[in-house]
């Protein structure tokens, strides 16, 4: 009888960290593609006062996050994001409009992936 | 490195835990899907210690998953004998009043070899002596030999002998297990007074042990 109650235990910790985890890696996707959102518009504007300060709060919540995504994702997929915010905050501050614009898509690709990889979605079950 | 000492740790708890979740069992008592479940934890438990990048929650998650399907596969087991003969597959009878069936073993994939093998596991080296052979489910031959060669047990020449029970340790190196007093129903001093009878005591006892028809043995600790 005890197995059956550990199995029906372990299903319910199974479910809540699934649950935990997507909520968690949704939420910080959608603050991410919305933060890179509005940096791009400042970039395209040439208002990099509005873009530096939108990339370094992108950045600072980025770091926040990461110890969380950490425990549900891949590093090197967290890595890579890393790696893109900071390229990204150098080319704000150099102005450099196309490095900064494409490291914004690359940020954005990134994320689409996390969330891709996380989804309930067919293709991903074979 | 620290990490690896850490995931290593925490690995280790939860692949204890499943392991102990599934029941006990040997790798030659288990059932094929127990012996899938338990490769399947081995590989799994492995990546998250080899690759530190992957997170430790996959793989804690998937020997879960793993866990609870062996639960619920073994309870739908236990119920259903349908299911119980999908999953596992029947015993098959080897050898019957003394022949060999040839289908059978070649249905199991056995040759006379393998046959032998078996029998010889079980001590029998004479395959003529055999009245029935069984292949059991978890690989394991059962062999029951002909009449005329089974060994004579007491009741066949009328011998009355004392009833023995599991002698359980009362003392281990000096020390009382009360647990096993409880368990005989019995209290210090119906031990003491055998413990006098031997002309010892307690602290000089390496092991004693007794069953419930009041059968005893006592081991004195080496130089008492």
């Amino acid at each position: 009888m005890y197995r059956i109650i550990a199995a029906i235990v372990l299903s319910v910790f199974i479910g809540i960290v699934i649950f935990i985890g997507g909520t968690v890696t949704n939420n910080q996707c959608n603050e991410h593609r919305d933060s890179i959102y509005i940096a791009m518009k400042s970039i395209l504007n040439d208002d990099w006062k509005s873009a530096e300060k939108t990339v370094n709060k992108a950045m600072e919540s980025w770091d926040k996050g990461e110890n969380i995504l950490l425990i549900f994702l891949q590093r090197e997929v967290l890595d890579e994001i890393s790696i893109s915010y900071n390229e990204l905050s150098a080319a704000v501050k150099t102005k450099d409009k196309n490095i900064a614009y494409s490291k914004c898509y690359v940020i954005n690709s990134l994320i689409d992936e996390i969330e891709e990889k996380e989804s309930f979605s067919v293709k991903l079950f074979f | 490195m620290f990490s690896t000492i850490i995931r290593t740790v925490i690995m280790y708890i939860f692949v204890s835990l499943g392991i102990r979740l599934m029941g006990k069992r040997q790798i030659g008592d288990m059932q094929p899907n127990e012996l899938v479940v338990t490769l399947l934890i081995s590989e799994i438990a492995a990546i998250p210690l080899q690759d530190t990048s992957q997170p430790i929650l996959n793989g804690v998650i998937a020997i879960f998953i793993l866990v609870c399907l062996e639960i619920v596969i073994s309870v739908i087991t236990m119920k259903s004998i349908r299911f119980r003969k999908l999953m596992s597959g029947k015993s098959i009878v080897i050898i019957k009043n003394g022949i060999v069936d040839q289908k059978a073993m070649k249905k199991v994939r056995m040759t006379v070899l393998d046959l032998i093998e078996l029998l010889r596991g079980q001590s029998v080296f004479d395959i003529s002596t055999v009245a029935f052979a069984v292949l059991e489910v978890n690989g394991n031959l059962s062999v029951l030999l002909n009449t005329d060669e089974q060994a004579v047990k007491n009741k066949d020449l009328n011998i009355n002998v004392s009833k023995e029970g599991i002698q359980i340790p009362i003392i281990c190196d000096g020390k009382v297990i009360d647990e096993s007093l409880k368990s005989l129903n019995i209290d210090m001093n119906t031990v003491n007074k055998k413990l006098k009878s031997k002309k010892t005591n307690c602290e000089n006892v390496f092991l004693m042990t007794m069953d419930r028809y009041d059968n005893y043995n006592i081991i004195k600790k080496e130089g008492k």
